[in-house]
């Protein structure tokens, strides 16, 4: 019995030592929150320089990747040059986190929740490669779609000068298709929720994840059912917009 | 580019310009995917340069095979697995 109780102490103090301190990634310091109580097994919140995610050792990835754009770090994010390096998260227990090796020959991308190309400093975009913040995503999607959806975010944040977003994957139906040994879930399809606080708007996207060029826009509200997650930090007075679409995509 | 070595790992990317242009490297295949712009000024400049580098690097590494096959295939994809959905 002392034996388990000096374990758990143990594993509260690691976690006190891990605890968050990126509240400034979200708006009004309020992290998403998982309503669907089926997602929080093994769930884990990661610092990053610029960005947060919460990793699930159930789906060996991210179940969201939050980050806040300004108009100032994406002047900085656009002359990034650099060759970065896709890393198994050494913050992760063994088994929870995708490997290497899960991705290689899987068909799959390895496809970024929080962007490479959002991140305003050398070390923030090292650590987006982290496969904490990736998922196996279809390629063309990754590659073109999802690109330009990505792009378009970028454009409204410099126009009204920041933007809040959190990407992540859905897993949708019965049964769902894994790969590698770890079994990293494959998902179903993908969001975007983009909350623009000079604009007064917030929106949610929703891609397939597969080869298309069909985006899907919907409410912060619509998303939050889709998804199991609620989104505190937007006002509850902006859940029910729904925006024409992106432009440029 | 001097950290990015041609053909020597499936992990690195080389990212010009945020992620505007990507150079993914790979043992069989290295993919380069998006769009630049090379505008005339230091900054078009700094963005021709790394690309350059990059291509240099791949040509050269290429060079240095002596018996390179006509064309590669594709390994299939492995089959993916199933799990049924604890979330549903």
């Amino acid at each position: 019995m002392k034996k388990l109780f000096v374990s758990l102490w143990l594993a509260a103090a690691a976690h006190a030592v891990a605890a968050p301190t990126c509240g400034q990634f979200v708006p009004d310091a309020q992290f998403p929150v998982l309503a669907n109580a089926k997602l929080a097994p093994k769930t884990r919140l990661l610092c990053y320089a610029d960005f947060a995610v919460l990793h699930s050792g159930l789906t060996h990835g991210p179940l969201w990747s939050a980050e806040h754009l300004t108009r100032a770090h994406l002047g900085e994010a656009r002359e990034q040059v650099r060759t970065n390096k896709f890393f198994e998260d050494p913050a992760l227990p063994p088994g929870e986190g995708a490997t290497l090796a899960d991705y290689k020959r899987s068909g799959f991308d390895r496809g970024h929740m929080s962007p490479a190309g959002d991140r305003w400093n050398g070390e923030a975009m090292a650590q987006s490669f982290t496969l904490a913040n990736v998922v196996p995503q279809d390629r063309e999607n990754n590659q073109h779609l999802w690109a330009h959806i990505e792009s378009a975010v970028r454009k409204l944040a410099v126009r009204y000068g920041e933007a809040y977003v959190v990407t992540g994957p859905l897993f949708a139906g019965q049964t769902l298709r894994t790969i590698g040994a770890s079994h990293v879930f494959v998902p179903t399809q993908l969001y975007k929720v983009v909350y623009v606080p000079a604009a007064n708007e917030a929106f949610a996207i929703v891609v397939d994840n597969v080869a298309t060029d069909r985006y899907d826009v919907k409410t912060v509200h619509e998303l939050e059912t889709m998804s199991g997650i609620r989104f505190p930090g937007i006002p509850e007075t902006l859940k029910d917009q729904r925006i024409g679409g992106l432009k440029g995509v | 580019m001097s950290d990015f070595h041609a053909f020597a790992n499936d992990d690195d990317v080389l990212n010009i310009e945020g992620d505007a242009l990507t150079v993914s490297n790979g043992v069989a295949c290295i993919a380069i995917a998006g769009a630049l712009k090379i505008g005339k000024d230091k900054r078009g400049m700094k963005a021709a340069r790394a690309l350059k580098a990059a291509l240099d690097e791949i040509v050269a590494a290429l060079e240095r095979e002596k018996a390179l096959p006509d064309e590669i295939q594709d390994d299939p994809p492995e089959a993916t697995g199933t799990v049924k959905n604890p979330f549903a």
